[in-house]
């Protein structure tokens, strides 16, 4: 029976090659699209020949042209950015150029959009699944954006990006509709222009604190068109393994076809910490402590007056960080230039672009620090001791699009990145300067306050240096009108150098004695990832009323990281080489995963209102453990337009969608396998290798599966005016990869891979975008959007303990993800009413308690665009609002219980009860002795102006009188407003960076202030 | 565009499914990659791969004993798995003890030194960690090299790896609480074991040391019968057995030391206590707590060093100097040790002259001036330990010293740990005469704490 259709497709094939190569003659449609208005044409709109995987865009005068078109009647869609959507039909005639031209309709908002998706440009009616997309070239012109986090944080219903510092260069966590994995990367796979791209999100080969780089904030921002989010398994079944956190498209700027135009900007702008820090107590004695000989002094605690130990005769307050005399903050200078150039013909369009960039953090050597350096080097202080922060990039990019034949075209995608970021240490470490006045314990009579001294902090240079190159070939080929085949190669590979450095005698010898005799690190490393994408879709229709649409693909994926370390100790002063060094030192390393999948999709739809799809995923990888097969992935997805009548008052617009699907997730690329690792020894005198077991391994080893149902709907109301984005969604990890802690008695290694777990994401999205005022003095959008996620770890495995991460943090099944957890303080009473809670004036629970997510469970933001005078000014607001969460406040505990008491709730008898309870609880053991955390959990909620920018877009005749066509000019702001029951300085701060859940405020940089001055000109 | 009957469109699935499977298909040589970073558990079943396995046991001990302070990721983990990055023994055995106190700001590392050691202290857990892995390598390579050795009855590393392994049972039980749990990995799985008290701990190691001494590859005065003997002498004192403890040393010659080594380079080859003490990670406070030794004030030449700073810049601290170099050894026997075996085996036996004659002899030969008879039963047990924290010091004897004159002896903990205000930052010493099981090994579901705290 299949035999026969397959005879009978072939016959069918066959017949139509045939009538291609007797008719030979086939037909154009051309037009123009152009604004109603003004009829000026309308560029970069998109041209859909319905029923068929035909899509152009306009060029710059809002032509197109379709060539090699089967004579025959079509129906054409245009779809513009501000345009009520247009169906028309037309007939092409062989031989014949037909033309069909456009006159658009503003809308306020926009409902209809071609989006990417695996299988090629759609519309976003026909898919089932939320999407959201992001006009990043606009946002780009207009807010403050520094880096690529910047361009989706509050834009993007359901998308959390997690900021973990002020310093400038540190990294940015992405999570889409919450975490799905227990142990592996919750991170969502990137792709630019249809290639896979490394977006490692801790790509900083040392130790210096919690802060580390993200590959992601290498694209640059201002070359991007518009970023379009994958929100999870059900969207992404088709990309493939690792997929299951979602993925984000970015589409890099093109050209259009029309003479070459210019854009040229600079940037300029201040990054500031206006920040006031924490107050270190002091309780001051006159005792001697008669056992040690030592002054008690400046640590006379209340418990140890409460004890008799000593008497406080005063307290006193100080932070070198408050102090303007030590405070080693200054504004630090952002400056930006940029130019592209983009044209082309209707066979070839270009776009060519370079950016130069220079982002100074807020740190400076200032003061006495500033001049005994200047001192010892006479006057000529290094500029990376100076301004230890500071971040450099060129980043070049040239796109092309070439029609090769009526039926064919070229698309190339090259993009280079050289950059130099300067980092000091930072979070999570003493060592940095934020730490060493935090955490220094100490008042100003004894290192002026500090731990260690800034000269000695900002000694120590750390730098990265990426060199980085991207390229995307991809060949479309549309052999018949109805199959257009496609074929994309990438290749992203990354250079990079992270020295670290320790200038001989120069950082501090109590803490660093080995590195004060010289060090030199370096890194080298290579990351590149190979891709492959090979797939073909048929479209036809099977009866008047139903269309359909067959797609296959093929994928290969390599991704290979090498990198090589040595290092030099012991340096005569003045040297920065590892040759002739005292001792040195080597390593290597060398991982290597692959990939390779296909998959089959089909589609159907029912007069352009019905779209059904189902599809199928299959994939393998040299990670999965030996007793494992590949698996298939399914999806099927609906979405209805219900209503679709723009000549209603209030509902004008209304669709229903549905979608399911699964993905998975890859083990680490060594983690089914049990091997050893190479251990120096030394034995009678020699130096010799043993072997060290490294990896219990686990033969069964398999990709986590997870599968997500969401339905949702859109909405267009008062002539489309407001539009209305709702989505539900579920999604479970089943088979969760689980690094399952070992007990340390097996004599085996710290943890061990297992697929045990079982975790879910429910929650809501929304976004609704409206026009409120559309006149032309004064118009108003408004788009508020959010999302409410409930992440539990439903099955934790059997026999598997709750596992432990940082300093209080756990999964325990039943709860969130990664959730805080300790013993309660159940009460306290000042029992003597000596006006103290003193070592027993509180009552602890029986066991620890789930206090709460580490993560944000709820986000809003709202953003505003006012334009005044016919956008002559545009003001524009986003307010970011994150709650449902807890911050461990870990910087205030370890001032109280980290073995030098300096903390308010310790040393100060006025201090609040409650804060005295928190702090004796976590310092001095009860009766069973225990000690807890409790109470520096707190609320993690705020809400911040994020952004706030003023545009001026400048009379024509300005801009003429500069032989330009347009001019801009941008005023703006970034993080300039926080309201927040925290009582640390920034709740939105991690001292663990990018981990995956691990949270904490410990010693971090709070997020800084940007100010920017942007001027677009137009050629 | 054409126009396609339904089940023309039916037949391009089964196209397609023969296509993806072909390119599946294509792919799996597609798959294969490389590791040179590993070595697989096979390729060491074999002569060449058990003596691998013995020179990694002896890196393991060394780690686990004398502490890991150089970070590292293991090259091949993916998120990266770092190294057990230990204490060690020594330094945190040492630090319980009045032997060492922490001068820097650590916050596990001072909830240690103050007595009140957490379960959830990763500086514990790290240690605990280690030392497993030590006994386990040290197992494993004892048994790869019985398989696997072309002469097994002639192979000293067998009784080698039998004596460290007892040696790391011996130090579960000086420094942890009693209950310590000794789980194994049998082809792949996991066998968690049940929780040993500190005498049956203590009892395993001489089961460990006395299999030693019985292979034949080695004699008395062998280093390796040494190493052993030593270690029975110390697991037969810790149980009480004065008597079987002499007769287990007196046959250890006086130039035998049995040392883990180190080297400057690579950096885990270093002595990690000289590196933790010249970086002020670890000092010595003078009477720690008002009942520990007078280290400093002593000026005694067995315990020599210098005023310096700890890790924070400001704390003061003394800075021994008995491990001067990054290539310093650490004995972990020697005849010293068995010197003071056998004082103590007289002073149990009532015969302090004894006691008396071996310390004077010891100091004599280290240009010592002899000491005398206290006079009083207390007061020459006080001589005698006195005397091994002198000579013993920073090797990793004192905790297990303290405990046992609380436990044989009965002193009250508190007079012989320090306690009351402790040196610096207005805290006050707990209750803790040993580390407790961390909260990691909850993991192991026949654990779920210490079963006992005491000494």
């Amino acid at each position: 029976m299949h035999l026969t259709r397959l005879v009978r497709l072939g016959v069918v094939l066959a017949a139509n090659l045939v009538a291609t190569a007797v008719v030979a003659q086939e037909g154009q449609l051309t037009g123009r699209v152009t604004d109603e208005r003004t009829g000026e044409g309308i560029a970069a709109a998109r041209v859909l020949l319905t029923g068929t995987p035909r899509i152009e865009s306009t060029a710059q005068d809002g032509g197109y042209l379709f060539r090699g078109l089967k004579p025959g009647a079509y129906q054409v869609r245009v779809v513009a950015i501000g345009f009520s959507a247009q169906v028309k039909p037309a007939t092409v005639a062989a031989g014949e150029t037909d033309t069909l031209d456009f006159s658009m309709t503003p809308v306020p908002v926009q409902l209809e959009e071609i989006v990417t998706t695996a299988t090629g440009q759609q519309s976003k009616l026909e898919i089932g699944n939320a999407i959201a997309t992001i006009d990043a070239s606009k946002v780009a012109q207009e807010a403050p954006i520094t880096d690529f986090g910047n361009l989706i944080q509050g834009r993007a219903a359901g998308v959390q990006v997690l900021k973990s510092s002020g310093v400038v260069g540190t990294g940015t966590k992405i999570r889409i509709r919450g975490s799905n994995s227990v142990s592996l990367s919750n991170e969502p796979l990137y792709y630019v222009d249809g290639i896979r791209i490394d977006a490692t999100s801790e790509d900083y080969a040392y130790d210096i604190g919690g802060q580390s780089t993200s590959r992601i904030n290498d694209l640059n921002p201002d070359d991007i068109q518009n970023i379009e989010i994958v929100k999870g398994p059900s969207a992404a079944t088709l990309y493939g393994i690792q997929a299951a956190n979602g993925v984000v498209l970015i589409t890099t700027k093109r050209g259009a076809a029309g003479k070459p135009r210019w854009n040229m900007y600079t940037e300029q702008g201040a990054t500031q910490d206006k920040n006031t820090y924490r107050t270190s107590f002091f309780g001051r004695t006159n005792d001697i402590d008669p056992t040690s000989g030592f002054p008690i002094d400046p640590y006379c605690s209340l418990q140890n007056v409460a004890d008799g130990f000593c008497t406080q005769t005063r307290v006193e307050q100080y932070n070198p960080l408050n102090d303007p005399a030590q405070r080693q903050f200054a504004s630090g200078w952002h400056q930006q230039y940029g130019a592209s150039v983009s044209g082309g013909s209707d066979f070839a369009t270009y776009y060519a672009s370079a950016d130069l960039n220079d982002q100074m953090g807020p740190y400076q050597l200032r003061g006495f620090d500033f001049d005994s350096v200047s001192q010892a080097t006479l006057g000529n202080i290094p500029g990376e001791q100076l301004r230890p922060n500071k971040l450099s990039s060129l980043s070049l990019r040239a796109n092309t699009v070439a029609k090769i034949a009526s039926n064919a075209d070229l698309n190339i995608s090259l993009g280079y990145l050289t950059s130099q970021l300067r980092l000091t240490e930072n979070d999570n470490t003493l060592n940095s300067m934020v730490g060493s006045a935090d955490g220094s314990g100490v008042p100003p009579d004894i290192g002026r306050g500090w731990f260690i001294v800034p000269a000695q902090v900002f000694a120590e240079r750390n730098k990265q240096g990426i060199g980085r190159f991207t390229g995307a070939l991809t060949a479309n080929w549309r052999p018949m009108t109805w199959l257009n085949s496609r074929a994309t190669f990438g290749y992203d590979v990354t250079n990079r150098e992270d020295t670290q450095f320790w200038p001989t005698g120069e950082v501090n010898p109590d803490f660093y004695p080995e590195q004060n005799t010289g060090e030199l690190n370096v890194t080298r490393g290579q990351t590149s990832q190979l891709s492959v994408d090979l797939g073909a879709s048929a479209t036809y229709r099977v009866s008047s009323t139903w269309g359909a649409k067959t797609s296959v693909g093929g994928q290969f994926f390599r991704n290979l990281a090498t990198s090589s370390f040595a290092r030099g100790r012991g340096l005569s002063r003045g040297a920065r080489s590892i040759f002739g060094a005292a001792t040195t030192e080597a390593s290597d390393d060398y991982i290597e995963s692959r990939s390779i999948g296909g998959f089959v999709e089909q589609q159907m739809s029912l007069r352009d209102r019905l779209f059904l799809t189902a599809g199928l995923r299959i994939d393998n990888n040299s990670s999965f453990g030996k007793n494992f097969s590949a698996q298939p992935l399914p999806k099927a997805s609906v979405s209805w337009l219900v209503r679709d009548d723009q000549s209603q008052e209030v509902l004008n617009t209304f669709r229903v969608r549905s979608a399911y699907g699964q993905s998975s997730q890859q083990p680490g690329v060594n983690d089914a396998r049990r091997f050893y690792t190479q251990a120096a020894v030394r034995v009678e005198g020699t130096s010799e290798s043993g072997v060290s077991l490294a990896n219990l391994g686990n033969p069964d080893l398999k990709p986590e599966r997870s599968q997500e149902i969401e339905a949702g709907f859109d909405a267009g109301l008062f002539r489309n005016r407001v539009t209305v984005e709702g989505t539900f969604f579920y999604k479970a990890t089943a088979d969760a990869l689980v690094r399952r802690e070992i007990a340390p008695s097996t004599g085996g290694t710290v943890s061990q891979f297992f697929n045990l777990g079982k975790v879910s994401n429910r929650g809501f999205e929304f976004r609704i975008d409206t026009q409120i005022l559309d006149g032309n003095t004064v118009a108003w959008d408004l788009a508020f959007s959010g999302s409410f996620t409930r992440n539990n770890l439903d099955r934790l495995g059997e026999g598997v303990a709750p596992i432990t991460l940082g300093f209080s943090q756990q999964h325990v099944q039943g709860f969130p993800l990664g959730g805080f957890w300790a013993v309660p303080i159940l009460s306290f009473n000042d029992a003597n009413n000596d006006g103290v809670i003193e070592q027993g004036e509180y009552t602890l629970g029986d066991s620890a308690v789930y206090r709460g997510s580490p993560i944000p469970t709820r986000e809003l933001a709202l953003n505003s665009g006012i334009s005044l005078l016919k956008n002559r000014f545009r003001i524009g607001t986003q307010f970011d609002y994150r709650g449902g969460h807890i911050v461990d406040n870990a910087t205030e505990s370890f001032r109280c219980a980290g073995g030098i008491v300096y903390c308010r709730g310790l040393v100060d008898r006025t201090a609040p009860l409650a804060m005295q309870a928190a702090a004796a609880a976590a310092t001095y053991p009860d009766a069973q002795g225990r000690t807890t955390e409790w109470g520096f959990f707190e609320p993690g909620w705020f809400i911040k102006l994020r952004e706030l920018s003023l545009t001026f877009n400048a009379p024509d005749d300005w801009a003429r009188a500069m032989h330009a066509s347009n001019l801009s000019l941008t005023l703006s702001g970034r993080n300039l407003w926080t309201i927040t029951d925290y009582t640390g300085i920034d709740p939105e701060v991690n001292g663990f960076g990018q981990a995956n859940f691990s949270s904490t405020d410990f010693f971090s940089q709070p997020q800084v202030r940007y100010w920017m001055l942007r001027a677009n000109l137009g050629f | 565009m054409i126009t396609l009957p339904v089940r023309v469109s039916n037949c391009l699935r089964p196209v397609v499914g023969i296509a993806l499977t072909a390119l599946i298909g294509v792919g799996c040589g597609a798959l294969d990659t490389q590791n040179p970073n590993i070595v697989d558990a096979g390729n060491l079943d074999s002569p060449a791969g058990a003596a691998t396995k013995r020179l990694g046991a002896i890196s393991q001990f060394t780690l686990a004993k004398d502490g890991d302070y150089n970070f590292v990721n293991i090259p091949g983990t993916t998120p990266p798995i770092s190294n057990d990055n230990s204490d060690g023994h020594v330094l945190l055995s040492g630090v319980l003890s009045d032997e060492l106190v922490n001068p820097g700001f650590i916050p596990t590392r001072t909830e240690i030194d103050l007595r009140q050691g957490q379960p959830n202290n990763v500086t514990i857990s790290d240690f605990f960690r280690s030392l497993h892995r030590a006994r386990a390598a040290a197992e494993d390579a004892a048994t790869s090299l019985q398989t696997f050795s072309p002469d097994p009855a002639a192979d000293t590393g067998i009784p080698e790896m039998l004596a460290l392994a007892g040696f790391t049972y011996l130090f579960f039980a000086e420094d942890f609480c009693s209950g310590v749990p000794v789980s194994r990995t049998v082809g792949g799985v996991i066998q968690y074991g049940d929780q040993l008290t500190t005498a049956q701990l203590i009892d395993t190691a001489i089961v460990r040391f006395q299999a030693a001494l019985a292979h034949p590859s080695i004699v008395p005065g062998d280093p390796i019968h040494s190493l052993a003997s030593v270690g029975l002498g110390r697991a037969l004192v810790d149980s009480g057995d004065f008597v079987g403890a002499g007769l287990a040393v007196q046959a250890v010659p006086a130039d035998f030391v049995y040392s883990s080594e180190h080297a400057t380079s690579p950096s885990a080859l270093q002595n990690s206590v000289s590196l933790a003490w010249s970086g002020g990670n670890f000092g010595v406070d003078d009477r720690e707590g008002g009942t520990g030794l007078d280290f400093v004030s002593a000026q005694d030449l067995r315990v020599t060093g210098d005023s310096g700073t700890g890790t924070d810049g400001q704390t003061p601290t003394w800075i021994p100097s008995k491990y001067p170099t990054l290539e310093a050894s650490i004995p972990t026997a020697d005849y010293l040790e068995a010197q003071l075996i056998l004082a103590e085996s007289d002073l149990q036996a009532a015969n302090f002259p004894g006691t008396l004659g071996i310390l004077n002899a010891l100091r004599a030969g280290a240009g010592l001036a002899d000491t005398t008879d206290p006079g009083t039963p207390a007061g020459r047990v006080d001589l005698l330990f006195r005397e091994r924290a002198f000579w013993l010091f920073a090797t990793g004897h004192r905790l297990g010293d303290l405990r046992r004159l609380v436990r044989q002896y009965g002193r009250p903990a508190d007079s012989v740990f320090p306690s009351g205000l402790y040196f610096k930052g207005g805290l006050t010493y707990g209750p803790g005469v040993n580390l407790p099981l961390p909260a990691t090994e909850t993991n192991n579901p026949k654990v779920s704490g210490c079963l006992d705290r005491n000494a």
